[in-house]
């Protein structure tokens, strides 16, 4: 059982961690507050599926990909920075500004000033 | 997985047109390219077998056109749909999959390449509707009931959703660093290349050697997801009236124009898809939305300004 970041274990809590892992089956590799930020997002997320008849409203659907452990791994490593990413330090510590105690996100970084991006993220 | 990285190679990457977006598939063995590109074109091809609202043989239309029955349906679909009413549930209904009914009144009824990009006046019925609540998924057994009437839009998790499962996938079969981008949904897997990957947001997806037309970031991602939603792309008239793709279930219509574009990242890539586009449906509450879930995001105000959030890493300033 992970530890809870946000205190002992409660109802909701495990909702959260129930949500979360539905979320991010298959992630791998991922920072520790980004995993806490998709837990803020799955925080809305009942243990139990809507809709679903009884007894499925587990990860049935989930895809099987054989990852899936951020959700698990997230809660004791977590201070740390994340994937052993090559941070430059640059502020990373100091942005976090989330109510849920989550560090920063080591998983984003600010990009590089010269060479090309790999990929472009916009509305399409 | 049996491959390992070239230690010092540059990542290669490929685009092209699919499911309706652009694909980009970067790999950080070049030698792992031509197999990767082979295997995501596969993956993709079954999704949209499987989710196409605009396809009449889709698995999607199927169930559609027997509303009301118990449909088994491939895990595809069932993830697809497991993963919308999930997004349903956490935004308390911001994201619905139902608004495809309303998206085709409003004239955007097959791929958006065939949409008129102007047109009369489109008639709106105010009536009460099937929504969200109302799709029946048995997880358990794959079988999906769509509500008579109702038809169901996953392309606003579904590519987030494939990005994720391909970019995983795709990372253990070819043995390296591997980013998938359906559109604005970018998902990474595997080591990434030094210093991570290099994605620049903007407010419309394109090539990266392609300047941007607005303002930009380039972030360096290491793992998770970023996606960005926004209004500047997949825009109509109709009556002279400017509509676009993001619908504010709650009306029908089309999410008040307060960002143009939303940027976030999170452990996948669907999660991020999820908290961007919600928050444009949510306009001016969107910030706080997501600075109270700690989830980064940087946003584009319709004037052009930009406001990040939560742990959204500040521009870095060239020397």
């Amino acid at each position: 059982m992970p530890s809870n970041p946000a205190g002992p274990p409660v109802p909701p809590s495990i909702l959260r961690r129930r949500g979360l892992n539905r979320l991010s089956a298959v992630t791998v590799g991922v920072g520790v507050a980004s995993v806490l930020a998709t837990g803020a997002i799955a925080a809305g997320l009942p243990g139990s599926a809507h809709n679903s008849g009884a007894g499925t409203g587990s990860t049935g659907s989930a895809p099987k990909s054989g990852a899936g452990s951020s959700g698990t791994g997230s809660g004791s490593g977590s201070q740390s920075r994340g994937t052993g990413s090559s941070s430059t330090g640059s502020g990373s510590g100091s942005q976090s500004s989330s109510g849920s105690g989550s560090g920063s996100s080591s998983s984003i970084l600010p990009g590089a000033t010269s060479g090309g991006a790999h990929a472009t993220s916009g509305a399409s | 997985m049996t491959a390992t990285c070239a230690p010092d190679a540059q990542p290669a990457a490929a685009s092209w047109p699919a499911i309706g977006t652009t694909v980009r598939l970067a790999v950080t063995d070049p030698a792992r390219l031509a197999p990767g590109r082979e295997l995501l074109a596969s993956y993709l091809a079954a999704l949209d077998l499987a989710c196409s609202r605009f396809r009449a043989d889709s698995e999607l239309a199927g169930a559609e056109r027997r509303a009301g029955t118990p449909v088994p349906v491939s895990e595809v679909l069932a993830d697809a749909v497991a993963v919308a009413l999930d997004a349903a549930e956490a935004t308390d209904g911001d994201l619905d999959p139902t608004v495809a009914t309303r998206l085709a009144a409003l004239g955007y009824d097959r791929d958006f390449e065939l949409v008129a990009r102007d047109g009369p006046p489109v008639r709106l019925t105010v009536r009460i509707q099937p929504s969200w609540r109302d799709i029946r998924l048995d997880r358990g057994s794959g079988r999906l009931t769509v509500p008579p009437g109702v038809r169901l839009d996953l392309g606003a998790t579904a590519k987030a959703r494939a990005a994720d499962r391909a970019a995983a996938r795709l990372a253990e079969h070819l043995g390296c660093g591997v980013l998938v981008g359906l559109g604005g949904d970018i998902a990474v897997g595997g080591a990434p290349p030094d210093g991570g990957w290099q994605v620049r947001v903007q407010d419309i997806t394109g090539h990266p050697d392609d300047p941007p037309a607005g303002p930009s970031q380039v972030i360096a991602m290491t793992g998770g997801g970023v996606s960005s939603s926004g209004i500047a792309a997949r825009c109509w008239r109709r009556g002279g009236v400017m509509l676009h793709h993001i619908l504010d279930p709650r009306t029908g219509l089309p999410a008040s124009p307060v960002w143009r574009t939303v940027s976030a990242v999170a452990d996948t890539a669907v999660a991020a898809n999820i908290a961007s586009t919600a928050a444009i449906i949510r306009g001016a509450d969107g910030p706080g939305w997501l600075e109270s879930r700690g989830i980064p995001a940087r946003l584009v105000a319709v004037d052009g300004s930009v406001r990040t959030v939560a742990a959204w890493p500040r521009p870095q300033v060239a020397a």
